[in-house]
């Protein structure tokens, strides 16, 4: 690679760059207002709409950084679409065709590279994190017993266990306390929750997720993920209510886990921590299961933005790519 | 007169793993293969065994050699779950834990890893171990779930 090509090359990521905090500040107001808007939606659409929410400054910047490259792409295919003529040379262009001169300031290399090596680094943990966590899974799996009866394994511990454990075949984990302490109905109940969440792979979603919310703001990330959570249980709630053919012993199986968990030994682990009726996870999902099942909300007003936004860009290339270009200019004069 | 069995010339065992003790904290277990697990599970069962009686179990009916048994008995034994004694020139492998204490240690790690949200992408709770509600608020769920089916009927 040329120094021109790698001037080309710091042009394009900062580019990037910049659309990704724009993206990111974007969103965390949108994200806020969204659920606070949602709220009272039906579990299954509020959930496709903040996982569409979580991967939307990633699929912004990218789209905003194809938008803005456009020109310039086009115009290396064919170079009758060559723009660069037709305006002034006050700033760095944006162009495959009229490589920049030099590799550009090594600042600005030395700070995209440590913004890389964040990105790199937290990817690689995760990943990390993902695989210790298969092996963990594939390891408990092998030492439990399989109950085909309730197409579950059955581990020997003190906790009320009832995990979805897997990433791409998730299977169901039960603790032998769980089994003997629940009633039937329960028991059948927490089966079919879990086995709900193995059916959507909710985990694997929740991971990649994750990754892709990367750009949101930290707080914003944190509190969309856990909302995206809880959305998750309630869609498997919904759908466990639908198997027993009753809400209220969803809501009984829940609490008579949670009472179990209160009272196991590692109480000190499973301290409760102060938040308001209602805000935590278990309560909003008891609660939701003491009303009849919401069909509120609708996903098509999102997907009419999303999709404007779309078009609206790809049809605004070449403002885009220039207003690129002036606001690049401040960066790399 | 009655046979004895030949006497171990050396016993080389491990000291106790630490992830097995009561204050094992956030010691980790080892996590072991699908081939290391077989192995286990038949150690587990028989009590102990030298690498031939090991293959002739679970190496002869995965067509896998001697050899490949015996790094994975060495590779365990290396891991602090196999304690080992000398007979001759041949060793005699037997667990240094039991079947319990592994699966314990497993399920440990297990829970740590929910309590710390380091493994949404392999599991997910019925009800998040992470997160409890007071007692206070649980007793006022209970109530209002009893009211209701009280209403309801059973």
């Amino acid at each position: 690679m040329t120094p021109s090509w790698l001037g080309a090359l710091q042009l394009m990521v900062t580019a990037a760059f910049g659309f990704a905090l724009v993206g990111s500040v974007l969103f965390a107001a949108i994200t806020l207002l969204t659920l606070r808007a949602t709220a009272a939606w039906a579990p299954a659409i509020r959930h496709r709409l903040l996982c569409a929410l979580a991967v939307a400054p990633l699929g912004l910047a990218l789209l905003c950084t194809v938008v803005a490259s456009l020109p310039a792409l086009l115009a290396f295919v064919e170079p009758s679409f060559d723009h660069c003529l037709v305006h002034g040379d006050g700033h760095p262009h944006l162009c495959l065709r009229h490589l920049p001169t030099s590799a550009g300031p090594l600042a600005l290399w030395l700070v995209l590279a440590i913004a890389a090596a964040g990105i790199l680094t937290a990817l690689g943990r995760s990943i990390a994190r993902l695989r210790r966590g298969v092996v963990l899974v594939r390891n408990v799996l092998a030492t439990g017993q399989l109950a085909t009866d309730l197409n579950a394994t059955i581990v020997d511990s003190a906790l009320p266990l009832c995990l979805s454990v897997g990433l791409t075949r998730p299977q169901v984990v039960l603790s032998r306390q769980l089994v003997a302490t629940l009633t039937p109905q329960g028991l059948h109940a927490a089966l079919a929750h879990e086995h709900e969440h193995g059916r959507r792979r909710d985990a694997l979603v929740l991971w990649g997720l994750t990754v892709c919310a990367a750009l949101h703001l930290p707080r914003v990330r944190r509190r969309l993920l856990a909302e995206i959570e809880v959305e998750s249980e309630r869609v498997c709630d919904e759908a466990a209510a639908n198997r027993v053919g009753d809400r209220l012993t969803v809501a009984e199986a829940i609490l008579q886990v949670e009472r179990l968990l209160a009272s196991s030994d590692h109480h000190a682990e499973f301290a409760p921590v102060a938040a308001a009726f209602g805000q935590r996870a278990v309560e909003r999902r008891v609660l939701a299961m003491l009303e009849p099942p919401t069909a509120q909300g609708s996903l098509r007003l999102p997907i009419a933005i999303a999709c404007s936004t779309v078009v609206g860009l790809l049809l605004a290339c070449d403002p885009v790519h220039h207003v690129t270009e002036t606001l690049l200019a401040f960066v790399i004069p | 007169m009655p046979i004895q069995p030949p006497r171990p010339s050396a016993v080389e065992s491990q000291v106790r793993p630490a992830w097995t003790q009561p204050s094992a904290g956030p010691v980790r277990p080892p996590l072991l293969g699908v081939l290391e697990h077989a192995v286990m599970n038949n150690l587990w069962a028989v009590g102990s065994g030298e690498p031939k009686a090991v293959h002739a179990a679970v190496g002869e009916p995965r067509g896998i050699t001697l050899n490949t048994i015996q790094s994975t008995l060495k590779r365990l034994f290396e891991k602090g779950l196999l304690a080992r004694d000398k007979v001759s020139h041949a060793h005699i492998y037997r667990p240094a834990v039991t079947a319990d204490q592994f699966q314990r240690g497993l399920l440990g790690e297990l829970v740590d890893t929910m309590l710390t949200h380091q493994a949404e992408a392999v599991m997910s709770a019925f009800v998040d171990l992470a997160e409890r509600a007071g007692p206070e608020q649980l007793a006022r769920l209970e109530l209002l779930v009893a009211a209701r089916r009280k209403k309801n009927g059973p």
